[in-house]
């Protein structure tokens, strides 16, 4: 049986071109469209589609908010040209989205990922995932799934022991692994509760619970001790935060 | 030394060290002048060059206040050299006279009387002199702090400005435009290569106009120009949108030659689409009016879109608006105009008036001569 897709886009020409390329893929049958967000809410409730396409910026009612309004659980890869809010969210539930302009080969590398989730291989429902996204995106994180070889994976946020920026992405550690996510140092600063995640250093956010000690070094720097045994040399100005801890 | 405390917040509690530290050679050549000629010995010749050389430096105190007396009341340059002429000598007479009640303390006053004849000219006369050296020296000082001061005001005044205009370059082009018009062209190029060619050659031309207007920090333009642009731009929209954005002129070709600042038509069409327009599934009208009246350009932009209290939009005029219409009162004041008429369901307009100038066009258009690489436009 083919997996059937709604496709939701404002723009004819875009729309067209989703239609135009779903319909090469031979998994895929496209069984609705819609070119706002309410006609999408009604068309997603009348077909009980397994996969939607959401574009989140849309006249009357965005992406995010046919989610909200949706009762059935399809598998959704949005659609967006520039939402950075919503690109974070995404990145930290490893939800799949479509950053425009994106051709053939990006619609049918994030298809693949779609695939395994579809044929149901038990996976946390993507709905869920993207509810917390947007509900929770005030409060602090408690926990971020990471994917690792096709295959998600939660990690609390207590389980979180350090961040290390590694180009444009970030590395979890987390229980001795190590887990790329495609999101800046910034926007994790931003999310993880400030009680417990430091800012030791540019590239370097640290768990406190996961710290064995801070030792002094030289040019009134600390270097961090982590549990596992990793050091880094925390920067002068970041040093300075921590002495403030010290009291 | 004594320091009171509105002068050391002036100059800095470190500064008045290294004035008393001045002072110390001062003070060691008297003292050095008065062992040698009248052979005191070292302990009492320090004491008597200490007690010579406080009154004075006491005095500088007040000449450091007074400058900056002179200079918050911005006294005229003859007023200050007379005031310190008249207080320069005061201060010499008066230090002569402690000097000599010094003496008189000592060797009784018929004594004190004759060793101040042989010195009380010099002194007198030392006197000003120091404290012409001291007037010179505040002013210098408050001088060049005025002008640091000054310097950073106009450094602050200019990062100011580079930021608004790069706020105003981001809100010219904003992501959503550029990232949804770029997704519109990958999804033409095999679907419509002819549309897809003729798009990307209007895309080309926008970017253009908006980095050269940047590039050669070029205010005006001609409406016709800018109205180039703004065709450009909304054709462009029109691609993404298909028929929900359509698109009325009433333009005046006599107001074609009028000189504009760059990218003052644009900000209104985007703001009408963006609530006009985009987010209403049965899309709207934008109507582009240019007329000339009397010594005024008038420009409206119109939509039939869902409009908003006025009250309202006047608590929170957008970034693009508010951009637009801070940068026409900078430039021409009253003489400029810039009002919204809106009220709900009843759509939006601007209308802005400038004064009528005709100009000639200054940008080459962009087909007929490209600029080169590495050649300047001149601003």
């Amino acid at each position: 049986m083919k997996t059937r897709a709604v496709i939701v886009e404002d723009e004819p020409i875009a729309r067209a071109q989703l239609r135009d390329l779903v319909s090469d893929v031979d998994w895929i049958h496209c069984v609705g469209e819609a070119a706002d967000g309410l006609t999408a809410v009604s068309v997603i409730e009348s077909t009980r589609p397994d996969l939607v396409f959401l574009d989140i910026e849309m006249p009357e009612l965005d992406g995010l908010g046919v989610l909200r309004r949706i009762t059935c659980d399809p598998a959704v890869v949005f659609t967006t040209a520039y939402d950075k809010f919503a690109v974070a969210a995404f990145e930290l539930e490893a939800i799949d989205y479509l950053l425009k302009p994106f051709g053939r080969d990006r619609l049918y590398a994030a298809l693949d990922r779609v695939k395994r989730a579809v044929r149901g291989d038990g996976d946390v429902p993507v709905t869920h995932r993207a509810h917390e996204a947007i509900e929770q995106r005030d409060r602090w994180l408690t926990r971020i799934f990471v994917r690792d070889r096709g295959r998600l994976v939660p990690i609390a946020a207590a389980d979180i022991e350090r961040l290390e920026a590694d180009d444009d992405y970030v590395a979890v550690h987390s229980r001795g692994r190590r887990y790329l996510v495609y999101l800046g140092m910034n926007e994790f600063e931003a999310r993880l509760d400030p009680d417990r995640f430091r800012r030791i250093h540019r590239s370097h956010i640290v768990n406190l619970d996961h710290v064995a000690s801070l030792s002094p070094a030289e040019g009134m720097r600390y270097e961090v001790v982590m549990r596992d045994g990793a050091k880094i040399l925390a920067s002068r100005t970041r040093s300075r935060e921590l002495r403030g801890l010290a009291i | 030394m004594e320091k009171s405390n509105s002068s050391r917040r002036a100059l800095g509690g470190y500064a008045w060290w290294i004035y008393a530290a001045a002072w110390v050679p001062f003070a060691g050549f008297y003292a050095l002048a008065l062992t040698t000629t009248k052979t005191l010995p070292p302990e009492r010749a320090l004491i008597a060059g200490f007690f010579y050389v406080v009154p004075i430096a006491l005095f500088g105190i007040g000449v450091w206040w007074l400058s900056g007396l002179l200079e918050r009341r911005r006294a005229n340059a003859l007023t200050i050299v007379l005031v310190h002429v008249v207080v320069g000598a005061t201060i010499a007479f008066a230090w002569l006279g402690i000097e000599v009640a010094q003496i008189a303390a000592q060797t009784g006053f018929s004594g004190a009387w004759a060793a101040a004849q042989a010195f009380a000219g010099f002194q007198v006369l030392d006197g000003f002199f120091v404290y012409c050296v001291l007037a010179a020296g505040s002013h210098a000082i408050r001088f060049a702090r005025s002008l640091r001061e000054e310097q950073a005001r106009a450094a602050r005044a200019d990062a100011l400005r580079m930021r608004a205009e790069l706020a105003a370059l981001r809100g010219q082009l904003n992501p959503h435009f550029l990232f949804n018009t770029l997704h519109t062209l990958t999804a033409l190029v095999s679907r419509e290569p002819n549309t897809a060619e003729h798009a990307l050659e209007r895309f080309g031309d926008m970017l253009r106009y908006v980095l050269d207007v940047k590039r050669a920090a070029r205010e005006d333009v001609t409406l016709a120009e800018e109205l180039r642009f703004v065709r450009d731009y909304l054709s462009l929209e029109q691609l993404r949108l298909g028929d929900r954005l359509r698109v009325v002129e009433r333009i005046d070709p006599d107001a074609l030659d009028c000189v504009i600042p760059s990218l003052t038509l644009q900000p209104l069409v985007e703001n009408a689409i963006k609530h006009a327009v985009a987010p209403r599934v049965q899309g709207g009208t934008i109507e582009l009016a240019a007329a000339l009246d009397d010594d005024s350009l008038m420009l409206e932009v119109r939509d039939d879109g869902p409009g908003a209290n006025k009250p309202d939009v006047d608590a929170a005029v957008g970034m693009g608006l508010r951009a637009v219409r801070q940068r026409l009162e900078t430039r021409y004041g009253i003489d400029a105009s810039f009002s919204i008429t809106t009220a709900p369901r009843e759509g939006f307009a601007v209308r802005v008036s400038i004064p009528a100038h005709v100009g000639t066009v200054l940008m080459p258009a962009p087909s007929l001569a490209p600029p080169r690489e590495g050649t300047t436009i001149p601003a």
